[in-house]
């Protein structure tokens, strides 16, 4: 027999076309070519598999041919009768109402945040890139891993646990929304522990490393994030709370609407384009004006580094990236690199962007970085 | 819908049918392929769109359902690929359109094609399954133990194994010749 390529017998045979030559051909291929077989298992990779379902699952199909279907056929000269004309006025006149009667319900209880468009498309490359996923911890030490808010949810959904905890990896990060619909980025190396459910007079979340906020409004339940160093309560916003950067302390950044920070000092409140340092040792509180662009950034998927030794982005990098770092002389790492990085980016391609500000020469071999004069 | 439910006949006849025909068979699976390139949902539905559009206005007729298929992975490829590399640079429809047309296939873009095309069956099979039957089905698949996906859906072990049995026998079923890469992945 004429020897087939493999993929058009696979694709003939996904067709139900193959003749029984073929289907002999493809299993005996497959019987004997390890690394075939294994190419087929990693194509159905089983999580990737369910992390592309769920994307897939989200898209609207209805609403696309809907829109399709009016703007190439509806002026092809259907017949349209008067009572069709009638019936789209109804249909238009209880959308309306609906639309009241949604706007009466929401202000009543929570209103979910809005997030612009670039959180939203940082979002989106966080899951491509392959950055998007976390550890949930249950009740009884069970432990799962998740790659999506909707897988999440769906193992959260049911069960009697009380809370839950996500713990993201060194090169990972994750995004969730809580059951109040407030919207969290938690940046990689953190903790958060918080109610699956929230039940009573306030809202409490508790986090260790760094995580963006984005709060649901809710005047009648306050929302709190809990640190070593003390508390954050807010009252519908979107603000940076970083228990890491800065040894012994947590800092707070507020970029939009009101919080005050809380210690056992007493409680403070913050304006937008503060940022506020709890330093449990030193045992006070300062707050200070700062620009909120850097702590914004990494939700939109940038890195922003300002006047920062290149030992210090090194660490970043060697985290995100899984990389070892190692410096030619030890005096290049105190050179200052000022600039934005792109967070999903290819590390060739963000190191080309560092090399070409800097006088430095940057090589990558898959396991260790290097800085060369 | 089935693959041989899908007729190139009905789709030649360019009315609402037909149109319904590529929206329930390729809309989610050419958008989701998309996103794996441009990662923005919004645009990766506007070249869907725009794809569809294209082919909606120059009636193209195709021999058969794999050069039709063909034709759509390609396009959808060489627009978000093209969005991409002019993400920063306005581009024009002609532009875009010149580079989704050429349809040759390199071996490349035909296994790519392939791993496309079996997610697109087979989810379109998961789509089929009840809701529940779906979800034990997913979390199995997520490597999930019968026993704790009893515990997190509330349900018996007994329920679990049987829902599972009934939806893995279902896909089997409906996807023919393919079942055999499930078989390989189902514990």
């Amino acid at each position: 027999m004429h020897k087939m390529n493999i993929n058009t017998l696979i694709s003939k045979s996904l067709q139900g076309s193959l003749t029984a030559d073929e289907q002999q051909e493809l299993n005996k291929r497959l019987a004997a070519d390890a690394s075939l077989r294994q190419r087929y298992m990693s194509l159905l990779e089983s999580d990737n598999l369910v992390c592309r379902y769920r994307e897939y699952s989200e898209v609207d199909k209805d609403e696309a041919a809907r829109k399709f279907i009016k703007r190439h056929l509806d002026k092809s000269g259907r017949p349209h009768h008067a009572w069709l004309h009638y019936a789209s006025y109804a249909a238009a006149v209880a959308a309306i109402l609906i639309i009241v009667a949604l706007w009466h319900f929401q202000s009543g209880g929570t209103l979910k945040p809005v997030i612009n468009q670039e959180v939203a498309q940082a979002m989106n490359r966080s899951v491509l890139a392959g950055k998007n996923a976390a550890t949930l911890i249950l009740g009884g030490g069970r432990t799962m891993t998740v790659c999506s808010d909707s897988a999440l949810a769906a193992a959260t959904s049911v069960g009697d646990d009380a809370e839950g905890t996500l713990v993201t990896h060194h090169d990972k990060e994750f995004w969730l929304v809580l059951d109040d619909g407030t919207r969290v980025h938690l940046n990689y190396n953190s903790s958060l522990t918080y109610p699956l459910h929230f039940t009573g007079d306030t809202r409490t979340v508790e986090l260790e490393g760094e995580a963006y906020f984005f709060v649901a409004k809710d005047s009648k339940r306050p929302f709190y994030v809990k640190t070593k160093d003390g508390m954050v309560k807010e009252y519908g916003t979107e603000f940076d709370v970083n228990t890491v950067r800065r040894p012994g302390a947590t800092e707070v950044v507020l970029v939009r609407g009101s919080i005050s920070v809380i210690t056992p000092s007493g409680e403070r409140m913050m304006k937008v384009g503060q940022k506020a340092v709890l330093d449990t040792q030193a045992g006070q509180v300062s707050v200070g004006n700062v620009d909120v662009a850097p702590y914004v950034a990494w939700n939109e998927g940038r890195f922003v580094f300002e006047d920062c030794e290149m030992s210090r982005l090194m660490d970043v990098l060697s985290m995100w990236y899984g990389r070892k770092v190692q410096f030619a002389d030890s005096t290049l790492g105190d050179i200052k690199f000022t600039g934005t990085l792109d967070r999903y980016g290819q590390l060739d391609e963000v190191l080309r962007a560092i090399e070409s500000v800097t006088n430095v020469t940057i090589t990558d071999d898959g396991k260790e970085i290097k800085i060369n004069q | 819908m089935s693959d041989s439910e899908i007729s190139i006949d009905i789709i030649a006849r360019w009315d609402e049918k037909s149109a319904g025909m590529l929206y329930d068979n390729f809309y989610k699976a050419l958008v989701s392929y998309s996103l794996q390139i441009t990662s923005s949902l919004s645009v990766s539905e506007d070249l869907v769109q725009e794809v569809f559009s294209r082919l909606w206005e120059k009636k193209i007729v195709f021999s058969n359902m794999l050069v039709l298929k063909t034709y759509l992975y390609n396009s959808v490829r060489n627009l978000s690929v093209s969005y991409l590399r002019h993400k920063n640079v306005e581009v024009t429809h002609s532009q875009n359109v010149a580079a989704a047309e050429e349809y040759h296939l390199d071996a490349a873009g035909e296994e790519e094609f392939f791993t496309e095309e079996v997610y697109r069956q087979l989810f379109a099979m998961i789509d089929q399954l009840p809701p529940r039957q779906r979800e034990i089905f997913l979390m199995c698949m997520e490597g999930k133990k019968n026993k704790d996906i009893a515990a997190a859906l509330e349900i018996s072990v007994e329920t679990v194994k049987t829902q599972k049995k009934r939806a893995i026998k279902y896909l089997k079923k409906n996807l023919g010749d393919k079942a055999f890469m499930l078989l390989v992945l189902l514990p």
